[in-house]
């Protein structure tokens, strides 16, 4: 992964140096830089390091292997307030950009969270049990109901959830609720 | 405490030096836990946990694979992720390489 990311790198800086440069949103840019330089500017904020235990104990407890949905629903709240209140505040103990680890991580963590958010929603949404998604309130695969794909989209900064019927051409697919984990 | 309820604990050292403030490099004593089994990069991890989370270490693979994570280990090079953690060792970074950042070089 190393190399992979050296050569992008590379070829990217010299893909960009060829290129004319795009009509940029100026606004945009400035949106994003205060909040890119928040967690250096501000002073005496959440650290970075007890946000991601958060997430990683709410992960792992309530959007785990086995799920059910009271959990995942408080998962959903739990991680929607972290997004809400606490990425703000976040602050950094080195203030310079210098290889600065926190910095990083505040910057990916809002990343992290919007993956599990999502996660959970559609692990909510999905009442049956297949394959990687086991629900202990909803054990069995309902192949009449839930022969169906979940598409995400980013709607007004927040998740939208939508039940997309899966295109069948050549596999058969089984009908009825059948135990968890039956091949047919 | 470990799971003899004995309270163990070890030091390292560890060479810390930011170009964007430092003159010169400085060495900082660290106390760590005793854990049965703890690596290099365990070490650094608690360390930038716990402890000080200004410190700069750079891993990915944690398996021996990637070397992404080497650095000298009292006195040779060694990669944190696979080098067992001994009491009172120094850690630095690998040698002749420029300096990012603590233990942070840039690779060429």
């Amino acid at each position: 992964m190393i190399v992979w990311g050296t050569r992008s790198g590379k070829f990217a800086a010299e893909y960009a140096i060829n290129e004319s440069e795009p009509q940029i949103e100026l606004e945009q840019i400035k949106m994003y830089k205060e909040k890119i330089m928040r967690p250096l500017k501000k002073k005496n904020g959440t650290n970075i390091i007890q946000i991601r235990k958060k997430l990683k104990k709410i992960a792992w407890e309530k959007i785990g292997v086995i799920r059910d949905g009271p959990s995942l629903k408080e998962s959903i709240s739990e991680i929607q307030k972290i997004i809400d209140f606490e990425f703000r505040n976040i602050s950094t103990t080195a203030k310079n950009r210098r290889y600065n680890k926190e910095w990083i991580e505040a910057l990916e963590m809002e990343n992290m969270a919007s993956v599990l958010l999502i996660t959970a929603k559609a692990a909510l949404m999905r009442e049956e049990s297949r394959a990687a998604h086991y629900r202990r309130d909803k054990p069995k695969t309902d192949y009449d109901k839930w022969n169906k794909n979940i598409v995400i989209k980013k709607v007004k900064n927040k998740p939208e959830l939508k039940m997309v019927p899966v295109n069948i051409t050549k596999l058969h697919v089984p009908k009825g609720v059948v135990h968890y984990g039956v091949v047919r | 405490v470990n799971n003899l309820g004995e309270n163990k604990n070890f030091n390292v050292k560890i060479y810390r030096f930011d170009p964007d403030f430092d003159e010169k490099p400085q060495y900082k004593k660290y106390s760590i836990p005793y854990e049965e089994g703890l690596s290099v990069l365990n070490v650094l991890k608690y360390i930038y946990q716990e402890i000080d989370h200004s410190i700069a270490f750079y891993s990915s693979c944690r398996i021996g694979k990637c070397n992404g994570c080497l650095m000298t280990v009292n006195g040779k090079p060694k990669r944190a992720c696979t080098t067992p953690a001994k009491k009172n060792m120094v850690i630095e970074p690998l040698k002749n390489h420029e300096i990012i950042k603590d233990l942070v070089v840039k690779f060429q």
